[in-house]
């Protein structure tokens, strides 16, 4: 489902960015000036600036360096050139590793000189291995290669990580933005901590930011879109901003505004085991966990049904079954019952009632119709222009909202009354 | 105002003893009458499945009844084809995007007035003041994509709008839209329903249908299960409720502080003074 989504995009992209980068690097490689021997070796810098921006996994940064091994030895004019399909892949394959653990995730100021000394630190590893290889193999003297080729290695280094650094920034605002040039963030300023077990509604109106931002705690827009600049979102200990989309899926639980878009198979049943299979978990369990998060949103018994048979307060119901199933002790849901009958509802809020009261989730909602919340919610957020007005607890936030008039329209008939007849009319 | 939708002489849509069930299911409707007033604002409620989108299909002639007749203003119109009636009867769809795709606000607005063969002045004509009524002109250069939710379902409106029907369904137009844009599209539909247009509203928010609907048709089990106005249904609770209605936020409250059945926050806030004086 919505993991699958996303490490779908993301195969795509880091591959798309590497291959695009690595040809790029050929290229300068064979035009760039050789200056007494030395030269920049654009290959290296090109595929350390792709692990930068991509953040793969410590294989794929393998795999990275393989490719680039394989067209540094075809194309190298050195005097060993086979060393590249050794020294490429090791030095990636560090790079990969540094950069998945942020090794060097530091600040010079407000300059980000990450790209700097992960750059230098894999072109002297690969430049190191390279050398060394070719001292061994073709019993070059001693002197020479301290003397000589080891600083020619530091020099590279040093030349291919300045050169990386002011390439990483233009290569970062043309891969790592969704593609439309804003010329301001959109969520702008935003402090919010949300605690454990608390029912949380984050309300505005259409295009406030809503769901971006739903979506940013969720971690899904980093992970998927990108383009977050100075933020800092945490689930716990966990870096959302970075987290691997495996990692996320162990916290949020995300429902969709269009929940339609969040089936994708045929049976009620099988939407239950979709994810439950990825993960690997096995069968006779998932036919338990089936049974359990069924019955838990009262669809106990409709395993087998078609899912294009269910209504849609069902359909609604079944995309949080499939999410409860993940056990992720946060659930995020975009205005969850838009699309649904008064009914159906007001059966989804019990249900998430249930769910945060007697399971001890923590459950965050975007809506904009507060009829059905006003009850249950214990904090809220009202969010206008992509920025945060005011979060807190419920009673508070909607007293701000009536007193400073933000969002006023939004705030139920009910507690309007209350607030102006007092609380035992109604 | 009438008990009955559509009892007098205003009355231009009827349904005589329609049956109907799709092809593979059971039935969806089973011998229904009813006359709707198509000077009103009329609504269709009911529980999902109960049929409020098949009745809006039946009267725009995409399906067409096993048996009995549709008729609009005393002809008969339940055998003519949908292209046939589409210039009398606009629909707008619940979800805008699913009816969006010309390029630009104008050309989505000219676009069944193109269908219609009117000429090219008539066709500016239309389209200018179906924009003009929803408030679009200025926007009619943009890519229908790019607009907010709301202007879509206004840019919606407009476009059946354009080949000037006279009546309107709307199928649960605020569904989606925050308190700002239903307003502002509410205040539309009642614009154009003073202009003579009749409107058909779909609708599963019994707020809107209390404040803004004339009169209310329920369906339930096959049947028309309730033809009258929304301030006769909601002062009998328990057929509401067996109606799978629930009550307008202001009738719950009023009833809940004891006053007088209020369908509207505006009245409720009158009976409030009332009460308020009388308890100081």
């Amino acid at each position: 489902m919505i993991k699958k989504a996303i490490g779908k995009s993301s195969d795509l992209r880091w591959i798309t960015i590497t291959t695009l980068l690595l040809a790029i690097g050929v290229i300068l490689r064979i035009i760039s000036p050789n200056l007494g021997g030395i030269s920049l070796n654009w290959n290296i810098v090109m595929y350390a600036t792709a692990i930068l921006l991509c953040r793969p996994s410590p294989r794929q940064g393998l795999g990275i360096g393989i490719v680039s091994g394989i067209i540094a030895t075809m194309t190298s004019k050195a005097a060993l050139p086979y060393a590249n399909l050794i020294s490429d892949p090791v030095a990636a394959f560090i790079c990969a590793l540094l950069v998945r653990w942020c090794v060097f995730d530091i600040k010079l100021g407000r300059l980000q000189i990450e790209p700097l000394v992960i750059i230098f630190i894999t072109t002297f590893i690969s430049g190191g291995i390279f050398v060394t290889l070719t001292k061994v193999v073709l019993s070059l003297p001693m002197p020479l290669y301290l003397y000589a080729m080891l600083p020619a290695v530091l020099l590279v280094a040093a030349l291919g990580s300045a050169a990386g650094q002011l390439l990483y920034f233009p290569a970062a605002r043309i891969f790592n933005n969704d593609g439309i040039n804003k010329k301001a963030f959109f969520l702008q300023n935003i402090d919010l901590t949300i605690s454990k077990g608390e029912f949380f509604v984050l309300t505005g109106v259409n295009g406030s930011g809503k769901t971006s931002l739903l979506l940013s705690l969720a971690g899904a827009k980093p992970s998927y879109l990108g383009g977050f600049k100075n933020s800092d979102i945490h689930i716990d200990d966990i870096d959302i901003v970075k987290a691997r989309p495996e990692i996320l899926n162990n916290q949020t639980g995300l429902v969709m505004a269009d929940y339609e878009a969040q089936l994708v198979t045929e049976t009620v049943d099988d939407e239950i085991a979709f994810s439950l299979e990825n993960k690997g978990m096995l069968p006779q369990q998932i036919i338990e966990k089936q049974h359990d998060v069924l019955k838990k949103v009262g669809l106990e018994n409709m395993g087998g049904r078609k899912v294009t048979s269910l209504s849609g307060g069902q359909k609604q119901r079944l995309v949080i079954a499939a999410v409860l199933a993940m056990d992720t002790p946060i659930l995020a849901l975009d205005e969850p019952v838009a699309a649904v009958d008064p009914e159906g509802a007001k059966e989804i809020y019990d249900l998430l009632y249930r769910l945060n009261k007697e399971d001890g989730k923590t459950i965050i909602v975007a809506e904009h119709d507060l009829k059905y919340v006003l009850d249950i919610a214990s904090h809220m957020a009202v969010i206008d222009k992509g920025q945060l007005k005011f979060s807190g607890e419920k009673q508070v936030c909607l007293e701000y909202m009536y007193t400073n008039k933000i969002y006023p329209e939004v705030i139920p008939l009910r507690w309007k009354i209350r607030r102006e007849m007092g609380q035992e009319v109604c | 105002m009438e008990d009955t939708p559509g009892n007098g002489a205003g009355s231009m849509l009827n349904l005589k003893n329609v049956t109907f069930s799709y092809s593979s299911g059971s039935k969806i409707f089973d011998d229904i009458s009813i006359n709707i007033d198509t000077d009103a604002i009329t609504a269709v409620a009911g529980r999902n499945g109960t049929g409020k989108t098949t009745l809006t299909r039946l009267i725009m002639g995409i399906i067409h009844p096993q048996s009995g007749v549709i008729e609009f203003d005393g002809k008969l119109i339940s055998d003519k084809p949908s292209y046939v009636l589409a210039k009398n009867i606009g629909y707008v769809f619940q979800n805008p995007d699913h009816q969006l795709f010309a390029a630009t606000v104008y050309d989505e607005a000219a676009y069944a007035p193109m269908q219609l063969g009117m000429e090219t002045k008539q066709i500016r004509e239309c389209v200018d003041g179906a924009l003009a009524a929803t408030g679009l002109s200025e926007k009619a250069h943009l890519m229908p994509q790019t607009l907010s939710l709301g202007d879509k379902q206004r840019l919606s409106i407009a476009s059946a709008l354009a080949a000037k029907p006279r009546i309107l369904i709307l199928d649960e137009p605020t569904s989606g839209q925050d308190c700002r844009e239903r307003t502002v599209l509410l205040r539309l539909m009642r614009k154009l329903n003073s202009t003579g247009l009749g409107i058909i509203l779909v609708t599963h928010d019994m707020d809107i249908l209390a404040e803004h609907a004339d009169k209310m048709i329920v369906l339930a089990d096959k049947k028309i299960a309730y033809a009258g106005t929304p301030r006769q249904l909601f002062a009998d609770e328990e057929k509401t409720v067996k109606l799978g209605l629930e009550l307008p936020e202001a009738a719950v409250i009023a009833a809940e502080m004891g006053l007088e059945l209020c369908l509207t926050p505006a009245e409720l806030y009158g009976k409030m003074a009332v009460w308020r004086e009388k308890n100081a």
